[in-house]
């Protein structure tokens, strides 16, 4: 008779600690998705943003003219690459950076038969992990290939 | 002796088990419903339907016609009886997408175009929109 | 031996019923939480509106040539811009500002308090978003335009 006591006491004694166990797993795996959902998913996730769109508008617009200027046409023609660098740079600080969080900025170079003449980098990654060349604009002027582009850190927004 | 015991144990544990199982089956079914309800809601589509069309009308210019697909915005008009060709309402530069007769959201457009939403006849499961200049 | 299992069995009963509970409060608290909140495009209507501004400032690569001509009061008009929204929160049309710099003279419209909110942070400020714009006239003249706008719109945004 008291064996059977013990016996049972210790089948009870088995649940609790199943259940303990179960109570501690299942309140972990519930604080992690409420944490993922107010702090991962929450703040980003009704957030929209156009990825190409607003930006490459305005880009375009800006290299139209530059390439409209036929002060600049003429640098171009004359292969005045040293003046039209220049003039490149005063572009380049007009085009739209992206986003406030996003890291990265404007480049351009010039091939001229497919030799490079000019190359302005204000932005270029290590590396091509997490690059993301985005707005990548291209001319050709007779033999000569202007390459404008912006590089962000992850994705150009 | 013997019988008594052998029916006490059959009637209590079949009764509250079945009890139990029930209980748990029916509250697991208002939870998904509650959840399948949430996502799925009409309040949802209307606000998301709003603010694309007012920011599709600030991208466009005259003269555009736009389609858009709202299958999924009409057949919940068509549950809640609500006719499809008044989904969407346009007064002056606000958009208004309502799905059920209590419903609607509205949101407004910066683009100062003169703007008619119609319900696609034919299809039966979008929208266009024609852009043009205001006189 | 038959009460001691009785006991066990409806405590555990009550508990499971408990565990029930937490973990369909915690998933409707989570869902409520995602679904009811609005879905945020100020940023996007922001970039909407400064290209809307850019189309009307420069045209195949020339800068308008009546930009000398406008200003505050005529440049929604001009533009093909309306700042009028729909009433309600007590919003009086004042959910939009911007402001154009060409060539350091500057046209602003819409509700200028909403400048100051550019150097907030968080989410319920409004979006800034500043762009420039680099254009010609039919001289060969330089300009570099800087557009500000910024979209409030937070009731229903955020």
């Amino acid at each position: 008779m008291c064996d059977q006591n013990i016996l049972n006491k210790k089948g009870q004694i088995g649940e609790t600690m199943t259940w303990i166990v179960a109570t501690i797993i299942i309140i972990t795996i519930l604080g992690i998705s409420i944490f993922a959902t107010q702090f991962i998913i929450n703040p980003d996730k009704k957030i929209t943003f156009s990825e190409d769109k607003e930006k490459n508008l305005l880009a375009i617009k800006s290299i139209t003219s530059f390439l409209k200027n036929e002060k600049n046409v003429e640098l171009l023609r004359n292969k005045d690459y040293v003046n039209f660098e220049k003039e490149v740079k005063v572009l380049l600080e007009t085009l739209p950076d992206p986003s406030v969080g996003s890291a990265g900025d404007w480049n351009f170079e010039l091939y001229e038969n497919d030799e490079k003449k000019i190359e302005v980098h204000n932005y270029r990654l290590a590396t091509n992990i997490g690059q993301y060349n985005h707005f990548e604009n291209n001319f050709l002027f007779e033999q000569t290939k202007l390459r404008f582009w912006l590089e962000c850190q992850g994705i150009c927004k | 002796m013997k019988n008594l015991l052998k029916k006490n144990k059959r009637g209590n544990i079949l009764t509250e088990n079945i009890i139990f199982i029930v209980l748990n089956i029916v509250f697991i079914t208002i939870l998904l419903l509650f959840l399948f309800s949430r996502t799925g809601d009409a309040s949802v589509l209307e606000e998301k339907y709003a603010k694309q069309i007012a920011l599709l009308i600030d991208a466009a210019e005259p003269i555009m016609t736009i389609n858009l697909n709202m299958e999924d915005a009409i057949k919940i008009a068509e549950k809640e009886n609500f006719p499809a060709g008044e989904i969407v309402t346009r007064t002056g530069n606000v958009i208004t997408v309502k799905l059920r007769e209590d419903g609607g959201y509205s949101y407004s457009f910066f683009n100062d175009v003169e703007v008619n939403a119609n319900f696609d006849t034919i299809t039966k499961k979008e929208y266009y929109f024609v852009i043009s200049e205001k006189e | 031996m038959q009460k001691n299992k009785k006991g066990a069995e409806k405590i555990i009963s009550v508990y499971w019923f408990a565990i029930l509970f937490i973990v369909a409060g915690a998933m409707v608290y989570m869902v409520s939480s995602f679904y009811g909140k609005p879905y945020d495009v100020r940023e996007i209507e922001a970039g909407l509106l400064t290209n809307k501004i850019a189309e009307c400032l420069s045209v195949e690569g020339y800068i308008n040539e009546n930009w000398g001509n406008l200003n505050t009061d005529n440049f929604l008009d001009q533009c093909g811009l309306d700042f009028n929204t729909e009433e309600i929160y007590s919003w009086n049309d004042d959910q939009y500002y911007i402001e154009v710099n060409i060539s350091e003279k500057i046209i602003s419209v819409g509700n200028t308090n909403l400048k100051g909110s550019c150097f907030l942070q968080g989410k319920n400020a409004p979006p800034c978003l500043e762009s420039s714009l680099y254009a010609i006239d039919l001289q060969d003249n330089n300009y570099k335009i800087n557009i500000l706008s910024i979209v409030r719109k937070t009731e229903k945004n955020v």
